[in-house]
C-alpha cells in the first residue's frame, strides 16, 4: 500500500515539475503578468502617502471597488475618501474614459474624462492599467541574483512600443512566485528616474496583489509615494454601487 | 509597476491621515535600504489572505454609525476703501469673520440616514441659539437600490457652470464667482434618483415655504453618456412660474474640460418677458494640474433676462469671468516650507463694460494660520452691473484687505 502511495506521490511530483514551465528570456514576462492580472471585482481600503521634500507627508486614505473591462464591458470604479477630514466624502465615480468626483460640501459632480495625470503622486499612467509587460517590452538580458533574501531574475528589458513611460526597465522577479520585487525605471538617455519596491503581497484566490508599494522618485531626490492595501477582496460587487446615486448616499 | 486595477488614477487630491496597517511611517522610510526592506523570504513576503469580510463592509459597517464634523474659519481683517485713487484710504473698517459649519450623519443601517448641517457666523445674533442657521437636513432611504430617495431641505445638484450656473432656478442662494466652492443653501424638497447604468433620471419635487399642494415645484432631469461627453436635459415646471428646459454638456477638448448648460424659458420670472422665449447660456474650459498646485477657469455667460440698472429693458448682457489658481511650495528643500497661494479673478460685464479683478497673495507660514493680502477693484460708472448697489449707492471702485487667518481647518 505504501509503495502505491509512493508511486502516486512520485508520479504527481513528476508530474507537477514537468507541467511548471522552465523560466526563460522568452516566457518570463507572460508568466509575470499572469500572476499580476485579474478579472474579478475587486475592493480594498486603500492608504497612499506622498512624501515631498520640504514639506510633510501627505496621507489620503480611501476605501476602493473596482471592476474590471472583461465583465460589463467596461472598466468601473468607485471611490471615498475616509481621511482626511478635509476631504472626507469626497467620491470618484469612473466607468469607461468618463470619470465623476463628487464634491460632498457643495453636492456636486464634476464630470471630466481627461485622464492624463495621476497627480502629486511618483506614479504614472503605465502603473494604473492591466499589467502588460509582454506586450510592451522585450528581454535583453537576465541573470540571477538576490534582493535582500530573495532569489530574484534580475531582467533588463527594453521597449517595443512607443507609448510606454519608460524606454528601459530592469526587474528583480522572484524566482520562486515570480513576482516582480523591485523594478528601476530608465530613460531614453539611460537616466535612472524611478524605483519601485514592491517588498509586501497578499495572496488571495490564487491571485497576488500588493500590500505595500514604495515609488522613489530618482531624480527629484527625497519625494516618495507609499500605497498601502488593506482588506482586500475580490468578490462581486453589486451592479448599483457604481452609480452617482450610491456614491452620493454613501459620502457624507 | 502596474496591476489590473485601475484604482491609482483616483489620487486626484491631497491629505493627511492615519493608516491601516499599524504603520510607523518613519521606520517605513528608513527602511527603504533593500536588505531590511526584503528581509523576508519569499513565503513570508506573500500572505495568504481569507476573504476578510463582504467588501462592502469597508464603508458600510467599520465606518461610524455617528458621526460628527464640520470646518471652522476665522478671518482677522482690516478692508481700506477708497472711492478715488487720491491719497491714502477714505474709509478704514475692521473687518473681521469668524464662522462654523456644523454636521451630524447617522446611518442606523445601509438604507437609512439622516444628515443636518448648520453654520453660525460672527457676530452670531446674541445668542447660541439664534447663531446657527439650518443649511441641510435630510433623510436618504432606497428601494431595493433602485430608485434612491432624499427627503428634506437640500442642496440641489443643477448645473455645470464653475462660475456662472444660470439654469440654477432650484436653490435658494446663487453661486458666487467669488467664492466659487462654497455650498448652496437648497430648498425643501423630495429628490428621487433612478440610476439607469451609467446614466441617471431626477425628479425633485420642491416645497419650500409653499401653502397648496399646487405649487410644488417639479424639476425632472435625464443625465446621459454619449461617449467621453455627458448630456442633461432637465425642466422646471411650476404653474406660477415660467416654464423652462435646462440643457448641461460636459465632456473634454484635448487636456481641458469643457461645459456649457442653457436655459430655455418661455417668458421670465424676473423681468416682463411675456409670451416670448427667453435664452440664457454659459459656455467654459476648466484646467488643473494637483500636481502643480494650478487652476484655470474660463467662463462666457449670456443672461437673456438680466437687466441693467439705467435700462430695464436691455436685454442679454453678457459676461465672462477667468480664475487662476496657483500654489507654491516656499523652500521646498528645508525641512520645514510655506505655502505661498496666488489667486487672480477677473469679471467682466460686456454690455455697460464693467467688471472687478481681485488678486490674492495668501501666506500660510503654519498650519492652521495664514496671511493674506487682496484687493478688489471695480471699474464702470455707477449705475454698471458690477458698482451699482442700490438707488444712490455704489461699491467703492478699491478695496484692499488684509488678513490674519488663524486656526482654521476642517475636523
Amino acid at each position: 500500500m505504501k509503495h502505491w502511495i509512493i508511486t502516486i506521490a512520485a508520479i504527481l511530483g513528476l508530474g507537477l515539475q514537468l507541467g511548471a514551465q522552465t523560466i526563460t528570456e522568452d516566457n518570463i514576462l507572460s508568466r509575470i503578468d499572469e500572476k499580476l492580472n485579474f478579472q474579478s471585482d475587486f475592493s480594498c481600503q486603500f492608504t497612499m502617502v506622498t512624501y515631498r521634500a520640504g514639506s510633510e507627508p501627505t496621507t489620503q486614505q480611501m476605501s476602493l471597488f473596482s471592476r474590471p473591462e472583461e465583465i460589463d464591458g467596461e472598466e468601473k470604479f468607485l471611490a471615498i475618501v475616509m481621511k482626511p477630514d478635509i476631504d472626507k466624502g469626497t467620491g470618484y465615480l469612473g466607468q469607461g474614459d468618463n470619470y465623476w468626483i463628487y464634491d460632498p460640501e457643495s453636492r456636486r459632480f464634476s464630470h471630466s474624462s481627461a485622464r492624463d495625470s495621476v497627480q502629486d503622486s511618483d506614479m504614472n499612467n503605465d502603473d494604473l492599467g492591466t499589467a502588460n509587460f509582454e506586450d510592451d517590452y522585450k528581454v535583453t538580458a537576465m541573470t540571477e541574483g538576490k534582493l535582500g533574501q530573495i532569489d530574484c531574475w534580475i531582467v533588463d528589458l527594453e521597449a517595443i512600443r512607443e507609448n510606454v513611460d519608460y524606454q528601459n526597465i530592469k526587474l528583480w522577479v522572484g524566482k520562486k512566485e515570480l513576482l516582480p520585487y523591485k523594478e528601476q525605471d530608465f530613460s531614453l538617455t539611460g537616466t535612472l528616474m524611478r524605483t519601485v519596491l514592491a517588498p509586501k503581497w497578499s495572496l488571495i484566490e490564487g491571485k497576488y496583489i500588493y500590500r505595500q508599494v514604495f515609488f522613489v522618485d530618482e531624480i527629484r531626490r527625497g519625494n516618495k509615494t507609499i500605497l498601502l492595501f488593506d482588506n482586500v477582496s475580490l468578490s462581486s460587487l453589486p451592479n448599483h454601487l457604481f452609480t452617482k446615486a450610491y456614491l452620493e448616499g454613501s459620502s457624507r | 509597476m502596474r496591476q489590473g486595477v485601475l484604482f491609482i488614477m483616483l489620487l486626484l487630491t491631497l491629505s493627511l491621515g492615519a493608516q491601516e496597517q499599524d504603520l510607523d511611517l518613519d521606520a517605513l522610510l528608513d527602511s527603504l535600504d533593500e536588505d531590511s526592506l526584503f528581509g523576508l523570504t519569499e513565503e513570508e513576503a506573500v500572505e495568504e489572505v481569507e476573504e476578510p469580510q463582504l467588501p462592502l463592509e469597508i464603508i458600510e459597517v467599520k465606518e461610524k454609525k455617528f458621526v460628527w464634523g464640520g470646518r471652522i474659519y476665522s478671518d482677522l481683517g482690516s478692508s481700506f476703501v477708497w472711492n478715488d485713487f487720491n491719497g491714502w484710504a477714505d474709509e478704514t473698517r475692521w473687518d473681521p469673520q469668524f464662522g462654523l459649519d456644523l454636521y451630524f450623519d447617522a446611518r442606523p443601517n445601509s438604507n437609512f440616514r439622516v444628515f443636518a448641517k448648520g453654520k453660525a457666523f460672527y457676530p452670531f445674533n446674541g445668542s447660541v441659539t439664534n447663531a446657527f442657521s439650518l443649511h441641510e437636513l435630510f433623510a436618504d432611504f432606497n428601494w431595493d437600490n433602485k430608485a434612491y430617495f432624499r427627503v428634506g431641505k437640500q442642496t440641489i445638484n443643477w448645473g455645470v457652470g464653475y462660475l456662472y450656473r444660470p439654469t440654477d432656478k432650484l436653490n435658494l442662494s446663487t453661486l458666487d464667482p467669488s467664492d466659487r466652492e462654497s455650498d448652496l443653501e437648497g430648498p425643501l424638497a423630495l429628490k428621487t434618483q433612478i440610476p439607469l447604468g451609467a446614466n441617471t433620471v431626477y425628479l425633485y419635487a420642491i416645497a419650500d415655504e409653499i401653502e397648496h399642494p399646487e405649487d410644488i415645484t417639479y424639476a425632472p432631469k435625464f443625465e446621459f453618456l454619449l461617449g467621453n461627453w455627458e448630456f442633461g436635459l432637465g425642466g422646471i415646471l411650476n404653474p406660477s412660474l415660467a416654464p423652462k428646459g435646462a440643457l448641461f454638456i460636459t465632456g473634454p477638448i484635448g487636456k481641458l474640460d469643457f461645459f456649457a448648460e442653457a436655459l430655455f424659458q418661455y417668458g421670465s420670472d424676473l423681468v416682463l418677458k411675456e409670451n416670448q422665449l427667453v435664452l440664457s447660456a454659459t459656455a467654459g474650459l476648466f484646467f488643473r494640474n494637483a500636481d502643480k498646485r494650478f487652476i484655470a477657469i474660463g467662463q462666457y455667460w449670456y443672461d437673456g433676462e438680466a437687466q441693467s440698472a439705467d435700462d430695464w429693458s436691455k436685454i442679454g448682457h453678457h459676461f465672462a469671468g477667468v480664475t487662476l489658481e496657483k500654489g507654491f511650495l516656499l523652500q521646498p528643500k528645508k525641512e520645514k516650507s510655506g505655502v505661498l497661494n496666488l489667486s487672480l479673478l477677473w469679471l467682466g460685464n460686456f454690455s455697460d463694460y464693467s467688471g472687478m479683478i481681485m488678486p490674492e497673495i495668501e501666506w500660510e507660514f503654519l498650519k492652521y494660520a495664514s496671511i493674506a493680502i487682496g484687493g478688489t477693484w471695480r471699474y464702470g460708472n455707477e449705475l454698471s452691473y458690477y458698482r451699482y448697489t442700490g438707488p444712490g449707492t455704489a461699491s467703492a471702485p478699491m478695496e484692499v484687505k488684509l488678513s490674519l487667518r488663524l486656526g482654521y481647518g476642517s475636523f
